[in-house]
């Protein structure tokens, strides 16, 4: 016993685990509101005060990492990684959190759900996100997916009562936990192909021939599928519109917010880094995906009269041109990036309005049913109309930028004709963003009731259309950021 | 030995995947089982198999004596049932919920139509 | 309201002395560095000529709709509209990098459709809005993958630099690929035929609007845009053949439909087409006199054509009427927009001392200068001229003369800030006209020398000496009366061509709407039945197909292990699951069901414990247990097996089932092929002991070196737990009967 025994955690891991910790921590804390208080008024009150507190403080301890000269640094006995990509993406988990707790209330409530129920799953959800961008093995990602699909499929389930509620929770999870079995099948037989989970490993591995063996070549592509799931692409992208229309508004803002980015992060990070010197082999599958998810969610969603089901279909869209980034090089990888970003903030202010509209409790369904909204609510359809054309990628707003960035880097690579592609399937997207926009501004007859906006929903708001906008106009600083952090998975 | 288990493994996704297309809602759980058996088979086969010594440290020594099975599939597997029992726990209570408010065991009536 | 446009006007004039001498002016100001985007603005000759028409036919536009929308509650919208506008017009001929010139270029399709829908209660104008937006729409969006392109082969974004590598570009394979894109965006923004229907459709707009972007600007935005790219991509056979081509085309086209229309803004709309149509084929044709021609009909046709959309609006306002055929003999009541729309229709006519003649002649100089092409292009360009006086003549003189119909009523003259606009417009073509000096030395020809690059000398003037092109201009003037005055029997002649034009254009727009929405149809009614079966049909299909195409198209050869030969008792336990796999789906109870779903888990835990996994094989065991309890307990409470699929389902998911199956069996078989040395295992078996004091590896991977992953499936299966508590338990309070 005379030789110290190193610990696995080193006191300097914490840090780099904060906003895991400071989620954790939230939803200890709104477990033991349920508990301590019995008047529901109190513990809505510390619900929101102690989820906005854990956002914060998930925010503060990701920016409090030590990023040094950029390189990536491994913690916890290798598991995790931390670095510039991570938190880049924990910053956007924490606002996308902070952002949930403001802007989901009303339809929490309005879907019959106790606020400190659904924020405490939630919560267990966001730290699988915080887990996703940092996962440094096969072990960790598939749990940090596990980790964040459990308490979606319970949120997707418990909370509805309606008969198209539980068809979407039961899709949801069934197709769900199929997709974690072919993640997990893919791991297997990357694991029998390398002898290894380990991302470094698996790098190294992989650009010395690994490759070849079929093994690894299968897994990579069982993993892509698995992947591709939780993002929504095609062909794994059927359950999006049902389960989108059928989920409580509330989880549905999670699920294309959070979930996507979180499976976008774990497949940058996986595709990018270790597996960079096979992507050339599975090209012509990523090739396919990406333009069939194009073509498939656009043209799914012209035809949508339901507005959950109109940003599902296009959700399947935005997966596509985000995933043609990976088909470039560096700079693409960084448009994949930012595009994620920047749809994820557009998603977010998307459905933070839609939850606002509607009357006890009603929601707005259909795009009709937004007819005449301007005239009556002028302001939150400026800010609806603003997250709607960075959707549709109209400048000067990001989403154009995002897809500038996209497109770019498929012509620099030489993919011209899936750069056309992506072209001409966002006229439809225009098209189909726009009919809610002329619904909004130009047609007179109908009269949506709003919801009555706290101040802090005004602020959460205002501040996710400048923030768009600001992508937009003065894209140079958080492209640079990008491009550093993209640095880091290599 | 190998051959026979890659066979199992064949089997079994087989007939979980055959269970799960079933229309009753019952027989869906029942494959989904069948599956998580087959991928965690499937899981410690890719390590390789040794037969019959653990991965132990005997007494006295600093290392496991080789050959030994190997150890890291078997964590993965540990994690992996672990896991699909929760699975298993929670869709059992999905089924049955689902099956309490609609009634309806044929899951081709869980479906709204396009548009 | 006028002040912003006019005060941007004498900004501009401060530089006409600059540009007048050919120089170009530059600002930077970086914008995405590490891209090497900057918002660099540029002002040389065209674009000074460009800006200045903008600018200044903007303040007379922003003057006349004070007037025409004087009654209008949302009049303050449509000048934020229409001042938007304005400002991202300039920026597209003010910017010298592509992709700043691409966002004010959509920016510009999406402020006009705003002013286009704005009359929005009309299903028509939301419609001919969404239109507009989509056709110019989906150009731009070409045009971008074009300018990236050429920015990709040219190695720069900005415009100034990518001149110099001009020859670079031309020989570049991606040439065309680039030059093809970029002409897809300049034609329909410039509404060339094929793609010229949005235009007319676009009329909807309050007159304001057409008048400043379907006659004086946006449309020109293609115009300008080619002329900036003559340096750069022109002078090649594609350039020459597809411009002079298509703009000849529409030339004609645009003409001989417009001819026959009765509406004021219809006839207006398809002359325009016709205009753009003349200007695109002349940067085409790319002879120093073409350019000239083109230059001057560019100033000659926004002077001219605003004005009659101004006066046909005005007719509209006063009168009410929009039909050529429902007036006559206005002259008397609105006598002030009389004279402006005299004089705009003969330089429309191309009747001296009018500007128009000026460019007319230039225009007919440069057609009889093609050599082997002189003859087609001298018919194309004559036809042309006479059908503008017909159309100038019909619009702009017809109305106020002759018999006044009587049910026109009384009617007033329009408020000055109505008619004032279009007689300065009239007035101007008329100084131009008589004085071109005043325009040729400080802005059309530092304008041609932006185009060419370099400066040639200029002769302008309304006599020329006696010439063949003034042969040719006195016959298509007595044409163009003798079309006028048997205007009827030609619309009877031209009627089956509008049939042919249609449908080749709108209809082409409709049907692709059609189709586009039918394959939309099609592919939902494919991929989302809604069947939760179809869906993980599809999910395995594609997955299996992905691998499958993944392990073909690269991987090597493996062969079968055998190196592990099978003991008895191993057979009698593979035997024994592979039974009671089968049974399982061939069950008819759920207890039969459960049961076997029990004996392939023991075994399963056998298998565990005969290859070196005791843990595995304790944890299966007592999991297995626990899930046969669960299932036994649930599925009381569950209805029991029945039987819903037909036989042929049942066989076609067999087949599939069974393919999957042997997929995975192939899988691990190569798995299983495969040596390697499992060296981060065996790393982690030789520092168990030392560095963790434990003897089974297994505990310590997943207690010590892989604690986070072990806290992570806690938390997943406790997470599972609060879901089976929550689905249990708590109700929503309101439970809905279905």
């Amino acid at each position: 016993m005379g030789t110290p025994i190193p610990l696995p955690i080193m006191p300097g891991d914490l840090t780099a685990i904060g906003p895991l910790l400071a989620v954790v921590i939230a939803a200890a804390g709104f477990l033991a509101v349920d508990m301590a208080f019995t008047r529901e008024e109190l513990k809505n009150r510390w619900t929101f005060i102690i989820g906005i507190i854990g956002a914060a403080l998930a925010a503060v301890t990701a920016l409090m990492l030590d990023i040094g000269t950029g390189e990536s640094r491994l913690i916890l006995g290798e598991a995790l990684y931390a670095d510039l990509y991570t938190v880049f993406f924990d910053l956007l988990f924490a606002l996308l959190m902070g952002a949930s707790l403001v802007l989901s209330w009303t339809a929490v409530e309005r879907a019959r759900m106790k606020p400190v129920e659904f924020y405490s799953l939630a919560a267990f959800s966001f730290a699988g996100m915080f887990l996703t961008s940092r996962a440094a093995d096969l072990l960790s990602l598939f749990l940090a997916i596990e980790l964040l699909s459990m308490p979606l499929y319970v949120l997707a389930g418990f909370a509805t009562t309606s008969k198209t509620g539980r068809e979407a929770a039961l899709k949801y999870f069934v197709l769900g936990s199929v997709a974690s079995a072919i993640l997990l099948f893919g791991i297997a037989l990357m694991y029998g192909g390398t002898g290894s989970i380990d991302y470094v490993e698996l790098g190294a591995q992989v650009s010395s021939g690994g490759r070849d063996s079929p093994l690894v070549l299968a897994g990579l592509a069982l993993i892509l599928a698995g992947l591709a799931f939780k993002v929504g692409a095609v062909p794994f992208h059927m359950w999006t519109p049902d389960v989108y229309e059928g989920s409580p508004t509330a989880v549905t803002a999670l699920m294309a917010t959070g979930v996507k980015a979180a499976g976008l992060a774990a497949a940058i990070r996986f595709l990018a880094g270790p597996m960079a010197a096979a992507l050339s082999y599975v090209s012509v599958m990523l090739w396919w995906i990406v333009a069939l998810s194009m073509v498939v969610g656009n043209a799914g969603a012209m035809l949508q009269s339901n507005v959950k089901r109109l940003l599902a279909y296009s959700s399947i869209a935005h997966a596509g041109y985000i995933l043609m980034g990976l088909l470039g090089d560096s700079l693409g990888t960084a448009a994949a990036v930012y595009y994620t970003a920047v749809y994820v903030l557009s998603v977010a202010g998307a459905f933070g309005v839609v939850q606002y509209f509607g009357d006890g409790d009603r929601e707005l369904e259909t795009v009709d049913d937004f007819n005449g909204a301007a005239k009556r609510h002028p302001w939150i359809s400026l800010l609806f109309t603003i997250f709607l054309l960075s959707l549709a990628g109209i400048p000067p707003t990001g989403g154009f930028v995002a897809k500038f960035f996209v497109f770019g880097s498929a012509i620099q690579t030489g993919h011209i004709g899936l750069a056309l592609l992506g072209v001409l399937t966002s006229v439809i997207g225009i098209y189909y963003y726009l009919r809610l926009v002329i619904a909004m501004w130009m047609k007179d007859e109908g009269r949506p009731v709003l919801a009555e906006l706290s101040p802090t929903s005004w602020v959460v708001l205002g501040l996710l259309a400048a923030s768009v906008l600001a992508l937009g106009c003065m894209p140079g600083w958080l492209w640079l950021i990008v491009q550093s952090a993209v640095v880091s998975l290599v | 030995m190998n051959l026979l288990l890659a066979i199992v493994i064949g089997a079994l996704y087989s007939a979980g995947f055959y269970l799960i297309l079933r229309r009753s809602i019952v027989k869906l759980i029942i494959g989904l089982s069948f599956l998580s058996h087959a991928s965690n088979l499937l899981v410690f086969a890719a390590g390789g198999l040794t037969r019959g010594r653990a991965p132990l440290v005997p007494p006295g020594s600093l290392a496991p004596v080789p050959p030994y099975a190997d150890p890291l599939p078997q964590a993965l597997v540990l994690t992996a049932i672990v896991i699909s029992f929760g699975v298993t726990a929670f869709a059992l209570a999905l089924v049955n919920r689902t099956y309490q408010t609609t009634g309806q065991e044929d899951i081709d009536e869980l479906r709204r139509t396009e548009c | 309201m006028a002040l912003m446009p006019i005060s941007i006007v004498l900004l501009l004039s401060n530089f006409l002395s600059s540009t007048a001498s050919g120089q170009m002016l530059q600002l930077s100001i970086p914008w995405v560095p590490s891209l090497e985007i900057e918002i660099s603005l540029v002002m040389d000759g065209l674009s000074m000529l460009f800006a200045l028409l903008i600018s200044g036919i903007g303040a007379l536009i922003a003057i006349y709709a004070g007037g025409y929308l004087a009654d209008h509650p949302q009049l303050n919208r449509f000048n934020l509209y229409l001042l938007s506008f304005m400002l991202a017009m300039l920026g597209v001929v003010l910017t010298d990098n592509l992709i700043t010139l691409f966002i004010f270029w959509e920016l510009t399709s999406i402020t006009s459709y705003f002013l286009i829908g704005f009359d929005h209660e009309k299903e028509e104008a939301r419609k001919a809005a969404l239109q507009a937006l989509l056709v110019t729409g989906l150009g731009g969006l070409a045009m971008l993958a074009g300018l990236l392109i050429l920015g990709e082969i040219g190695g720069t974004l900005e415009i100034s630099e990518l001149v110099a590598n001009g020859v670079l570009i031309r020989r570049s394979p991606l040439y065309v690929p680039a030059l093809l894109l970029i002409l897809a965006g300049a034609f329909t923004k410039s509404a060339q035929f094929p793609f010229h229907f949005w235009l007319p459709n676009a009329m909807a707009a309050p007159t304001p609007a057409s008048a400043y972007l379907h006659a004086a600007t946006m449309v020109k935005a293609g115009v300008y845009l080619l002329a900036r790219m003559n340096p750069i991509l022109g002078g090649t056979t594609w350039w020459f053949a597809l411009l002079s081509l298509f703009g000849g085309t529409t030339m004609l086209v645009g003409a001989l439909v417009g001819i026959r229309q009765t509406v004021f803004k219809r006839i207006l709309a398809f002359s325009t087409v016709s205009g753009l149509g003349t200007l695109v084929m002349l940067i085409g044709l790319g002879t120093d006199q073409a350019v000239q021609a083109a230059m001057l009909f560019l100033v000659a046709h926004a002077l001219y054509k605003g004005a009659l959309f101004l006066v046909a609006g005005i007719v509209d306002h006063q009168t009410g009427k929009k039909d050529i055929l429902q007036v006559g003999g206005l002259a008397g009541a609105l006598p002030m927009t009389a004279m402006a729309a005299g004089l705009a229709a003969l330089s429309m006519g191309g009747i001296p001392p009018l500007f128009g003649f000026i460019a007319k002649e230039a225009l007919y100089e440069s057609a009889l200068h093609m050599g082997y092409f002189a003859i087609p292009a001298v018919v194309a360009v004559v036809t042309t001229g006479i059908l503008y006086l017909g159309m100038g003549l019909l619009v702009g003189v017809g109305p106020f003369l002759g018999a006044r119909p009587s049910e026109l009523g009384r009617v007033r003259e329009a408020h000055w800030s109505m008619w004032m606009p279009p007689l300065v417009l009239a007035g101007t073509s008329l100084l131009f006209g008589v004085r071109s000096g005043l325009i040729e030395h400080t802005l059309l020809s530092p304008a041609m020398k932006s185009i060419v690059g370099y400066r040639f000398p200029t002769h302008l003037g309304l006599w020329h000496g006696f010439s063949f092109a003034l042969v040719l201009s006195l016959f298509s003037m007595a044409m163009g009366v003798y079309v006028y005055l048997r205007i009827e029997d030609i619309r009877r002649a031209f009627r089956p061509f509008d049939e042919i034009v249609h449908e080749f254009t709108g209809a082409n727009y409709d049907r692709c709407m059609t189709n586009l929405m039918a394959f939309a149809r099609w592919q939902t009614d494919l991929l989302q039945s809604g069947y939760l079966k179809n869906y993980l049909l599809i999910i395995f299909a594609s997955t299996i197909s992905l691998t499958t195409y993944t392990l073909v198209s690269r991987a090597g050869s493996f062969s079968l292990p055998f190196d592990l030969p099978p003991v008895l008792h191993e057979v009698i336990l593979v035997a024994v699951i592979l039974a009671a796999t089968v049974s399982a789906v061939f069950q008819k109870s759920r207890l039969g069901a459960i049961a076997t779903l029990g004996i392939v888990g023991y075994g399963v835990a056998l298998i565990f414990a005969t290859f070196g996994a005791p843990d595995l094989a304790m944890t299966q065991l007592l999991i297995e247990t626990l899930t046969v309890i669960l299932f036994v307990l649930v599925l009381y409470s569950l209805p029991g097996f029945t039987r819903l699929s037909s036989k042929g389902h049942r066989f076609r998911d067999a087949v599939i089932s069974i393919m999957f199956g042997a997929l995975m069996t192939t899988l691990v078989i190569a798995a299983l092929d495969v040596q390697f040395s499992p060296s981060i295992s065996a790393e982690m078996a030789r520092k168990s002991y030392p560095e963790a004091h434990g003897r089974n590896v297994v505990n310590v991977i997943l207690v010590d070196f892989r604690g986070i992953d072990t806290m992570g499936e806690i938390t997943v299966l406790s997470l599972a737990a609060l879901g089976v508590f929550a689905l249990m338990k708590l109700r929503p309070e309101k439970e809905e009967e279905v």
